[in-house]
């Protein structure tokens, strides 16, 4: 599986990047929106996860944009925020699950492995276009 | 101080607990990635590899109490965003229980919050609630003795909710406050103009020889 990671806390991604890889998965990661977006085009990622709040292009956005060009690409937020209201309202416009800062790794790797799953069924699935 | 004032308070802290966030998901993850290379040598020979994962685990559970710390203290700065809103009373008295467990602390007292059976939806100002509730919670403190037990109990009204406060031994159940006296107690008169805002009262009552205030909050959604 191969995901991006998104945070302008440089140090945090990088250490939970080198955390993932160690469990076998292939990590890509950027530390604002419009990189992410770059990332995405280019290295295909099939799950982000995305930090909410970002200087610049923010996470909400970057979510918008993602689902936008690519619904199959499944996005998990993560919010630093003491209630769940920001990754509720993330869930409304299109990600697949959020996760309160900080994290449990265990419980991260639950939600991007079932998040993969829907990938996997989105990108089988033919994508239906207007006439 | 004004709502606007009130609001660019929460504004600051409500900004400095995301840093704080920040700064202890970094250790989390830094100290746990310490233990996932601790895990990996296991076989390999290292003297301290025991005493290295005690003191990770440490950071993890210092790490896990200053979130759930920073969570609390978010989640109240995030109260002063508006001046009027519906709250759950039984969620407001969690939250003020866990903010001032430190000053009953201090105290040798134990501060616990008893929520009410059904949802207790009421429309008001959140900080102000918070405030004149941690009033009442100190004036009960000055007056309570080292292993007492200072309970919150809300519940519900005609037409509005009340919440019982009172001093009781920590090994009795809390008795209902009976016949509460009309008068404000001089050291909560400073707070008569922010109850008068909340269109609230609090009663003095003794309960079994203890100090006890009810708080009335007249307006319920």
């Amino acid at each position: 599986m191969k995901v991006l990671l998104v945070d302008d806390e440089a140090e945090f991604i990088n250490t939970l990047a080198e955390r993932l890889q160690l469990r076998g998965f292939q990590v890509l990661t950027s530390t604002d929106g419009e990189a992410a977006l770059q990332a995405v085009e280019e290295d295909g990622p099939q799950v982000v996860l995305l930090d909410v709040m970002m200087p610049g292009l923010g996470g909400l956005e970057v979510l918008q944009r993602i689902k936008g060009k690519h619904p199959s690409i499944q996005v998990i937020l993560l919010t630093g925020r003491g209630s769940t209201r920001e990754g509720i309202e993330g869930m409304r416009q299109g990600a697949f699950d959020f996760l309160m800062k900080p994290i449990k790794i265990e419980e991260l790797m639950e939600k991007m492995k079932a998040a993969y799953e829907v990938f996997q069924k989105g990108a089988t699935e033919p994508e239906v276009k207007p006439l | 101080m004004t709502d606007q004032e009130i609001a660019f308070m929460g504004k600051m802290t409500a900004g400095m607990t995301h840093e704080i966030k920040n700064v202890l998901a970094t250790i989390k993850e830094s100290s746990g990635l310490m233990q996932d290379f601790l895990k990996l040598r296991q076989d390999a020979s290292f003297p301290y590899g025991e005493k290295f994962a005690q003191i990770l685990a440490g950071i993890q559970g210092q790490v896990a109490r200053g979130v759930e710390i920073s969570t609390r203290l978010n989640r109240f700065a995030h109260s002063m965003d508006e001046p009027v809103i519906t709250l759950d009373l039984n969620e407001i008295i969690d939250q003020v229980v866990f903010l001032n467990q430190r000053q009953a602390r201090l105290k040798q007292t134990e501060l616990r919050g008893i929520p009410s059976g059904e949802g207790l939806r009421i429309e008001t100002d959140p900080f102000r609630l918070q405030l004149v509730l941690a009033a009442a919670i100190y004036y009960l403190l000055d007056r309570s003795s080292p292993k007492d037990l200072i309970i919150l109990r809300p519940r519900k009204t005609e037409p509005g909710a009340a919440v019982d406060i009172q001093i009781t031994a920590a090994a009795e159940t809390a008795k209902s406050i009976e016949a509460p006296r009309p008068d404000l107690p001089p050291e909560l008169v400073e707070f008569q103009n922010i109850l008068d805002q909340l269109q609230a009262q609090i009663r003095p009552a003794q309960v079994g020889g203890k100090e006890g205030l009810i708080l009335v909050l007249n307006k319920t959604r």
